[in-house]
């Protein structure tokens, strides 16, 4: 009964999963880390991202709303509307 | 089998020692008319007899020649007695004792068990049936066959894919296949999509993986619907496990089989069309025009049509001279003629030869199997062989050795359909019924003279003049555009068992599976979608390997007398990867059909996307099984998993208790009563590589026309606006079941029930984030889902005598599945379109989503002033897919040789969006809209115009609550029919109700001692069986089985997809 019991017992320790086998599976393989692009090619991205911030949409509906331009046709007349949908809310 | 060989032995003896009086031969044979060795032949009260030599002959004595009895006893046959009655020769043919064989079942990593121990839900599908069906494709022969077991092929093309789901959906984002276990070893079931079948509106038929198997190979099919059963393959086993197992020789004569059949296939469904209206607009033909409300075909004069030679032209490439029509006058109609062009009679041949035996230590299995089928459209073709090797030796007394090998290899070409108007469906279906197809590429000659070959004609544009029809002709679709896939896969597994001690039995056992999957998609210069219109050719490489590897201990211990223990322990690893390469090229600059890099070598025009896909995992488990006196069973198990896409280990435990109760408490008429209760715990792994957030190139800012693309700015990156999550856990299901399986008069009846319900937490999905994180989204566990339902099945085999056995059976299911939380999205789209199949709180998985008919707040109608609905473009659902209840029904019959079979299948309710009727009205070529009506009364239109009593119009009438009103060209072509969501999609939805008759199938076996002597043949069979032979449904014109996404978690949608097909299969086989 003992013996059976040690058997038992050496079977469970047997029991486990190994998360050190996985090490780096999970890593992208279809993308760039941040770390691994030069900091300047974020730079571009910067710029357009500011670009769209300085003169882009939202620039227009700021300048739509304060009377310094006019929709006058499609989308822009209903902006000048103020009617605004969640494209320019998000 | 110690004890059998002793028996033997002393028979053996015993039989010398009696002298011989009356003289008795005959052979043992299988149903087969195989010759069967070892079989041991006795004379009751005699205590004589003798074993079978290796040709199945026996040859005894007997002392009373008239009243003696003779009987056979063969494991895993039925015993047989027959009376001398003077006699000098009695032969035998033995039937299989299938009641013995189903008491084994495999688990989930792949050991065997007593399913009567068992206290999880197992459904054994008898791959007999599966072979009889017809079916080549493996996954649809399982259709029908057990509960809660929901096959949908996606279309009739040969080799399609299907969807599997066991009870229900588990996972919204997941894979919602059941993990599939081959002798062991995981293999691949993925239906893939995407590269060059880029858009998911518009899914080529693509095929599945298990459908690489062949049938005819398969020993047997169970399906492990809980959690409890599967919990052993942790973040894998949430949607249940299909473990098949493949064919073994058996020692003895060498066992030869041929099997041949011949199939035909035809369209299952039509969609009904009109034939009373031309092309054009307003009751007046145009050439030009998208629609089918032109002119009554009747009142036009009968004569040729009034042409000009004046103009442009187009000469087709036979010779055949189109100008253009100044009036057109012919009476023609070509619907029939349209459709005879693109669908003919499929038909395929199905070659299987199967050669086994072996001696007593080692046994071999050797299949080869060859397919060539013609789908049911022109130029559409699946082909596939097969190679299998299996082969289980002895190697000591202790050591047995398993190795499996299999080599398949599949060629097809599918046909591009549903949302592509390069599709087949959206080009023939919208044809007027005056424009004849056949006359779809030549060259057009303009006004000036100057000719462009190749060009494209259909009847959008029918004198080919503008090189980019509208909608492709659907015999260009057919014969010059391509969509082809060859898959090479290589299957192989080794096991080892060593028998340690009498208690320790060790089980090493190693997989691979691998393919290559090399598909081409071609589309000439011409070709009428915007994608493709300068010519496109997307080549997709599909690599994928996955290693399986298990270590498995097994020991057997007494507890203490009656109560014994049995632990199994294991540890498993699993790596896989999957390579998915595309390569696109575009503006061809030679109008050619070859597929090659030379149609453009401008960097340009050439593009390059390579997915790669890497996961691996490992598990350690732990079985402990309780047998208390042979009655009472518990089985512990734990499993602890550490998977790549998941940060941490995660522990999946399960127990099952089964307590054959019909040992205590005895009733005549039930021979087994079992009780089965068990709860456990499995999952849905995390989508790979999410952990992290990466750097991401090719984007662009501002959504309207001034696009700030960074590859216009020379390129860059940004942080991509998808955060990753370091802490993904699995989704985890957790499953309560309870259920009994009864069997009645010496097991002639059996009843299996299940009552189950699981609640899914930590859904997995992508979930908008406060724009302020700098991140728009995120991948989380947070969603959560529950699944109640029943199951039942039940056999009946309720007339056995000589020459006749009839035998009933069925099975029945309920699945009720609700989202109960998204925790703040509203919607999760499984599927793009107008009607989107998708995830909403508090409603069932897959719900129909769009555009609907105003209502006011008690849901009635909220009509225009002409009394007619008006539109609510806010979407919400309008449907839900999920059927009701589905059943099964069948009945097995034989007598003598013959053998007849038949099984319904059966679904009760759900919703089906008719999408492709809907967008015919509008087109004006559905049959419902080529009606004409004498109107009664005056009435309305949409516009409000009125038309009055006596007026033969064309149109339905129709009322909506505000009286009647006629509905007619203004009303389907505005909100009444189309597409996009600018139309009332809510009153596209249909009942999916359908029933068909799924098998119906009649055999007959030659076999027997004179048949054997004269030919030299064990047996024949000769067998029919139509396959889908009726459909009833309230749907006109289409499978409610179809789907235009093709296999995934949404479903119940139809958009110009393929259809599908009824067969009739003639099958012959011969043993030898």
């Amino acid at each position: 009964m003992k013996n059976t019991f040690l058997i038992i017992g050496s079977f469970c320790l047997c029991f486990g999963a190994c998360q050190s086998l996985n090490e780096g599976i999970n890593d992208n393989p279809n993308d760039i880390t941040i770390d691994a692009i030069e900091a300047q090619s974020f730079l571009t991205g910067a710029q357009l991202g500011n670009i769209q911030v300085q003169v882009g949409h939202l620039q227009r509906i700021s300048a739509l709303w304060t009377r310094q331009l006019i929709g006058f046709q499609s989308s822009y007349l209903s902006l000048d509307q103020h009617n605004i949908t969640t494209a320019e809310s998000n | 089998m110690l004890k059998s060989i002793f028996a033997s032995c002393l028979i053996c003896l015993l039989h010398f020692s009696v002298w011989a009086q009356h003289q008795v031969k005959g052979v043992v044979e299988d149903e087969d008319g195989q010759s069967l060795n070892g079989v041991t032949v006795l004379v009751l009260d005699e205590n004589t007899g003798m074993i079978t030599d290796s040709t199945g002959r026996y040859s005894l004595s007997v002392s009373d020649p008239q009243n003696a009895k003779i009987a056979t006893r063969f494991n895993g046959y039925q015993t047989q007695i027959e009376v001398v009655a003077g006699r000098n020769e009695i032969n035998f043919v033995l039937e299989q004792d299938i009641k013995q064989l189903d008491e084994v079942v495999i688990s989930a990593i792949g050991l065997e068990q007593r399913s009567d121990n068992i206290g999880a839900t197992i459904s054994k599908i008898n791959t007999g049936d599966v072979v009889r069906s017809g079916e080549t494709l493996l996954l649809n022969g399982l259709a029908g066959k057990s509960s809660n077991l929901k096959i949908a092929r996606s279309n009739g093309e040969p080799g399609a894919g299907s969807t599997i789901q066991i009870r229900g959906a588990n996972t919204i984002t997941g894979s919602s296949s059941p993990l599939i276990i081959l002798d062991g070893v995981p293999i691949d079931n993925s239906t893939t999509y995407g590269g060059g079948d880029f858009n998911s509106n518009r899914r080529i038929a693509q095929s599945s993986r298990l459908n690489d198997l062949n049938p005819n190979d398969i020993e047997s099919i169970q399906v492990l619907k809980g959690a409890s059963a599967a919990s052993l393959w942790g973040s894998r086993a949430a949607n249940g496990v299909l473990v098949i197992t493949t064919k073994q020789g058996k020692a003895g004569q060498l066992r030869v089989s041929l099997n041949s059949s011949v199939s035909f296939d035809q369209v299952l469904t039509k969609h009904p069309l009109q034939t009373s209206y031309g092309q054009g607009d307003g009751g007046v033909f145009s050439s030009s025009s998208t629609n089918s409300w032109g002119d009554k075909i009747a009142d036009r004069s009968g004569e040729g049509d009034l042409v000009t030679d004046q103009g442009d032209r187009f000469v087709s490439d036979d010779g055949t001279i189109f100008y253009p029509v100044l009036e057109k006058r012919s009476r023609d109609v070509f619907t029939d003629r349209n459709f005879n062009d693109i669908f003919r009679t499929g038909f395929f041949v199905n070659n299987n030869v199967q050669i086994s035996g072996g001696s007593l230590r080692s046994q071999f299995y050797l299949s080869l199997g060859r397919l060539d089928h013609e789908g049911i459209i022109e130029n559409s073709f699946f082909d596939k062989t097969n190679l299998t090797f299996n082969n289980k030796t002895q190697v000591s007394d202790r050591i047995t050795v398993k190795t499996k090998a299999s080599f398949i290899q599949s060629k097809a070409n599918k046909i591009n359909q549903s949302s592509n108007v390069a599709g087949l469906y959206i080009g023939l279906l919208r044809t007027p019924p005056d424009f004849y197809n056949r006359y779809y590429r030549g060259t057009h000659i303009d006004a000036a003279g100057v000719a462009s070959p190749n060009r494209h004609r259909a009847y959008r544009d029918y004198l080919g003049g503008s090189g980019s029809p509208a909608y492709n002709n659907p015999l260009w679709t057919i014969y010059e555009q391509r969509v082809l896939s060859t898959v090479n896969r290589l299957l192989a597994s080794s096991e080892v068992n060593i028998n340690a001690t009498k208690w320790l039995t060790f089980t090493l056992r190693g997989g691979v599976d691998h393919y290559g999957d090399e598909r081409e998609y071609f589309f000439p210069i011409g070709t009428a979608n915007a994608d493709y219109n300068s010519g496109r050719y997307d080549q997709d490489i599909i690599l994928r390997t996955e290693i399986n590897t298990d270590l498995i201990a097994r020991a057997n211990f007494k507890l203490a007398d009656p109560l014994r223990l049995s632990v199994t322990t294991g540890w498993n690893f699993n790596d896989s990867r999957r390579v998915f390469n595309t390569t696109s090229l575009t503006a061809f600059q030679a109008n050619v059909q070859i597929a090659t890099s030379q149609l453009n070598t401008a960097n340009e025009n050439t593009s390059f996307v390579t997915r790669k896909r890497y996961k691996r995992s490992n598990r350690g488990y732990a079985v402990f099984s309780f047998d208390f006196k042979d009655q009472l069973f518990v089985n512990i198990s734990n499993t602890l998993e550490a998977s790549s896409t998941l940060s941490g280990n995660f522990y999946y435990p399960a127990v099952d208790l089964a307590w054959q109760f019909s040992d205590i408490l005895k009733f005549d008429a039930m021979s087994f009563g079992k009780l089965r209760a068990s709860w456990g715990q499995v999952g849905v792994d995390a989508a790979a590589h999410r952990f992290q957030t990466l750097a991401e190139g090719g984007f662009s800012y501002s959504s309207f026309s001034d696009p700030l693309d960074v590859s216009l700015f020379g390129g860059g990156f940004r942080v991509d606006d998808d955060k990753g999550n370091e802490n993904l856990r699995p989704e985890v299901k957790t499953e309560f079941e309870i259920g009994t399986d009864l069997r009645f008069f010496r097991d002639y009846l059996s009843f299996a029930f299940t009552y189950y319900q699981n609640e899914i937490k930590d859904l997995l999905y992508e979930i908008n984030t406060a724009p302020s994180t700098g991140f728009l989204s995120e991948y989380k566990n947070i969603g959560t889902m529950e699944n109640k339902g029943f199951e039942a099945e039940l056999t009946y085999n309720f007339l056995r005598k000589k020459d006749w056995n009839l035998e009933v059976y069925g099975n029945f299911s309920q699945n009720r599945n609700k989202v109960t939380n998204l925790f703040g999205a509203s919607s999760i789209a499984l599927t793009g379109g107008a009607i989107s199949s998708r995830a909403v709180e508090g409603q069932p998985l897959g719900v129909l989503w769009g555009t609907r008919a105003l209502r006011d707040d008690a849901g009635e109608l909220v009509l225009d002033e002409n009394g007619f609905p008006q539109l609510n473009s806010a979407q919400g659902v309008i449907g839900d897919p999920n059927p009701d209840w589905r059943a099964g029904a069948g009945l097995k019959a034989s007598w003598k040789g013959f053998n007849l079979n038949v099984l319904f299948d059966h679904s009760q309710g759900g919703d089906f969006a008719e999408r492709t009727r809907f967008v015919l009205y509008r087109f004006g070529t559905h049959e419902d809209v080529g009606q004409e009506v004498t109107l009664d009364q005056n009435v309305k239109n949409v516009n409000g115009d009125i038309f009055f009593i006596g007026e033969t119009v064309r149109g339905n009438l129709a009322d909506f609550g505000a009286g009647t009103v006629l509905l007619d060209e203004a009303w389907y072509t505005t909100i009444g029919g189309g597409f996009l969501s600018s139309v009332i999609n809510e009153f596209s939805i249909g009942d999916a109700t359908w029933t068909r008759l799924r098998e119906l199938s009649l055999s007959y076996t030659l076999r027997g001692e004179k048949f054997k002597e004269a030919t030299k043949l064990s047996s024949i069979n000769l067998g029919v069986t139509g396959r889908n032979l009726f459909l009833w449904t309230s749907l006109k014109g289409v499978d409610p089985e179809i789907n235009q996404f093709g296999v995934g978690n949404g479903f119940g949608i139809d958009y110009f997809t393929n259809p599908t097909t009824r067969s009739l299969l003639v099958n012959l086989s011969v043993n030898f």
